[in-house]
């Protein structure tokens, strides 16, 4: 086995012709490396490469946003957490059902009150059941027949 | 080591004499590495050399060390370089006959070392036989003398992985050879050479 490992060795006298690596190089040095584009909006990955520079910068800047709302603001932050806010959120809450229920009394009472006025109005009369009975026995359903039109009733039933 | 960290992180902001250092110390083993892997030709090992390097000079902004050689990064841009060749131009010839006068006809320390040409030509013959992957690991390893760690970069496999190719490759090598020695000896025995490769 190191008889083949020294055999092998024996390549490493392969080499480029000295021609060749003066030429090729000079070749390759005349192009220019890749450049990053010098347009005006950068590119991701490298505004990501900078991200440990922007990253602080931007943290302050949502920071001081923060505390600058804070203490601009009137209203606590976390005002839900407030007893007195939890209070008064309370107290309004009672007084909007309060509300609620008085508007559905005030509905309740016009529906009585246009009820009672149907009944003692003059021209809802004719529902009056008292009234619908006079007028029934009032009524003579056997006098004024005639005498024809009895037969002819009769001989279109027959 | 340091002395090429200076030099790659100045080829890495354009300076040309840095890159020009890296190029002269990797030049040699690159060419070797892709003459041997493309039969012997040379000019296409120099085409190919050609294209590593304009490739490494052209993108070395993207290159990060991350724990492993610049030499790992060329061989993997010469690597590739490789597969590319022989998907796109797929050679008709057979490597094996390949003229070892030809194979070997630009290496000026061989000129005058017919033994050395007749066993290097014995064992080129035997390394064309090889998987792709065990070549490129025999040659990486015995010839160019990488470490495991960089072969295992270069190729993309791990390092346990490069261990069993070429424990694997070793041991087809020697079976080839032995094979080919076996059948040279006859011949080369007549002509009064002790000097062949059945020794191996």
């Amino acid at each position: 086995m190191k008889e083949i490992t020294t055999q092998l060795k024996k390549f490493r006298a392969i080499e480029p012709t000295g021609a060749f690596r003066d030429k090729t190089l000079s070749l390759i040095l005349q192009n220019r490396p890749h450049q990053a584009p010098s347009g005006a909006w950068p590119r991701p990955a490298r505004v990501l490469s900078w991200s440990w520079l922007w990253a602080p910068a931007l943290a302050s800047i949502i920071l001081a946003i923060t505390i600058g709302g804070r203490l601009l603001s009137a209203k606590p932050a976390f005002s839900s957490f407030n007893a007195d806010g939890l209070r008064s959120e309370f107290n309004g809450l009672e007084i909007n059902i309060e509300l609620k229920e008085i508007s559905y009394r005030q509905g309740v009472s016009q529906e009585i009150a246009s009820a009672i006025t149907e009944i003692t109005d003059n021209r809802t009369r004719h529902l009056s059941p008292s009234l619908l009975e006079s007028e029934a026995s009032n009524l003579n359903l056997d006098a004024g027949g005639s005498s024809e039109i009895d037969e002819l009733l009769n001989q279109l039933t027959l | 080591m340091k002395d090429e960290e200076k030099l790659i992180n100045s080829a890495k902001s354009g300076d040309e004499k840095a890159f020009g250092e890296l190029y002269e110390k990797y030049l040699t083993p690159i060419y070797r590495y892709v003459f041997m892997r493309v039969g012997y030709r040379k000019h296409e090992a120099e085409d190919i050399a050609h294209q590593v390097f304009m490739s490494a000079w052209q993108n070395m902004r993207t290159y990060e060390t991350q724990g492993f050689p610049f030499s790992s990064w060329l061989y993997r841009i010469a690597h590739n370089a490789v597969i590319d060749y022989y998907r796109t131009q797929r050679p008709s010839f057979d490597l094996e006959l390949v003229n070892d006068n030809i194979a070997f006809a630009d290496i000026p320390e061989l000129e005058n070392r017919i033994d050395d040409r007749m066993q290097m030509e014995g064992v080129r013959v035997a390394l064309a036989k090889l998987e792709p992957d065990q070549q490129n690991v025999i040659i990486m390893k015995f010839v160019n003398e990488l470490e495991n760690k960089e072969i295992a970069q270069a190729l993309g496999k791990t390092e346990g992985a490069v261990r069993v190719i070429q424990h694997r490759a070793l041991k087809q090598l020697k079976t080839l050879l032995s094979a080919e020695g076996g059948s040279a000896s006859s011949g080369q025995q007549n002509e009064g050479d002790n000097n062949t490769i059945k020794e191996v």
